[in-house]
């Protein structure tokens, strides 16, 4: 799922600090599932709001609402009315949410109300992981599904570095090394062997650096 | 004080103990009692709701460790106060206006204490601000 977490309230606050009527719309997908932008975000963070600005002297209208899938015209368009009866909008889906509706209501001001952080996997109750980084390339076959890119600091595709240390990384922060996880995963496996093949530079035009990336499927195009 | 006090009451443990301070007199008019079936039912949202409805304070009446008979709605509820302080902090108001209270069936006493002191940080933050 995509994971993030909500902004602080002051900054929220900021952003919407010259409106009267605020709606607050939320997204039932993956960032209700890591409790950031569901129907619950919503409501806290609209309640938030209208106590700031109560705090401050100002009554301002703050609606809320929810989207199935915030990422999707026809989702985004069953919010129009409340879009429309609002001076603007806080976001708190992941950034493709505030995006769409940006492009869906053209002339309505739409801030973001949580940080997009990454594709990742649920571990335990508040703690999530990265496991994706959505590299256009999928070499998870060659690393018994744990992903170099993703899971090692260093995006290392031939072995750890130096910085591996009791199978974590040196970048700290608990990190297990991704290297260590690919060769234990591996060993279970009986497929060390793949491990002493050279694996060459990648091509990373398939990744963010050759620019936004779309994909054009004309089998499902009519 | 301006405004009520509400109080959150785990129905195994703070509401007994409301019953029993209530049975013995003095607490005040301005407390309303909210039962739940377990303090770990209590959203953020449900206590800034309290705030936003004009409570002056908000007080969670929650099992004491290791005794919540869901296993562990206490600790929710007592991480859910401490998330919804910062919020307060946040939008310009007194954290303190919210109390987490660990509390046991018989103990009537300490329940009314605590809306005291509640009462009174209330009412000396009103006179200051």
């Amino acid at each position: 799922m995509i994971v993030g977490k909500g902004k602080p309230v002051e900054e929220v606050v900021a952003m919407v600090e010259g409106y009267d009527r605020i709606l607050v719309v939320g997204c039932n997908s993956c960032v209700a599932v890591c409790m950031a932008g569901g129907e619950k975000e919503v409501a806290v963070l609209a309640s938030a709001l209208r106590l700031a600005f109560r705090a401050k002297g100002r009554e301002v209208q703050v609606e809320e609402a929810m989207t199935e899938r915030q990422c999707e015209w026809e989702f985004v368009e069953t919010v129009r009315e409340k879009v429309e009866r609002a001076q603007a909008v806080v976001s708190i889906a992941c950034g493709v949410g505030p995006q769409t509706m940006a492009r869906k209501f053209l002339d309505k001001p739409i801030y973001p109300g949580i940080n997009t952080s990454f594709m990742g996997q649920p571990e335990e109750i508040g703690v999530w992981s990265e496991q994706c980084g959505g590299c256009g390339d999928c070499v998870l076959d060659e690393y018994g599904a744990v992903c170099p890119i993703a899971r090692c600091a260093k995006r290392m595709l031939n072995g750890p570095c130096g910085g591996s240390q009791d199978g974590k990384c040196e970048v700290g922060n608990d990190t297990d090394c991704g290297w260590q996880l690919i060769y234990d995963r591996l060993k279970a496996l009986g497929q060390l062997d793949r491990l002493e093949r050279n694996v060459g530079p990648k091509d990373w035009s398939t990744d963010r650096d050759k620019g936004p990336r779309k994909i054009v499927r004309e089998d499902v195009r009519v | 004080m301006n405004g009520k006090l509400v109080a959150f009451c785990c129905e195994r443990s703070g509401m007994v103990a409301w019953q029993e301070a209530q049975a013995n007199g003095g607490l005040p008019a301005e407390l309303e009692v909210v039962a739940v079936p377990c303090a770990g039912r209590i959203g953020m949202v449900h206590l800034l709701k309290a705030f936003e409805g004009g409570a002056a304070g908000v007080m969670v009446f929650a099992c004491i460790k290791d005794s919540c008979d869901s296993l562990r709605g206490n600790l929710h509820a007592e991480k859910r106060c401490e998330s919804t302080r910062a919020i307060l902090r946040s939008v310009g108001m007194e954290p303190e206006r919210l109390e987490f209270c660990s509390i046991a069936p018989p103990m009537g006493a300490e329940f009314s204490e605590v809306v005291r002191t509640m009462m009174e940080k209330v009412s000396s933050e009103e006179r200051e601000g």
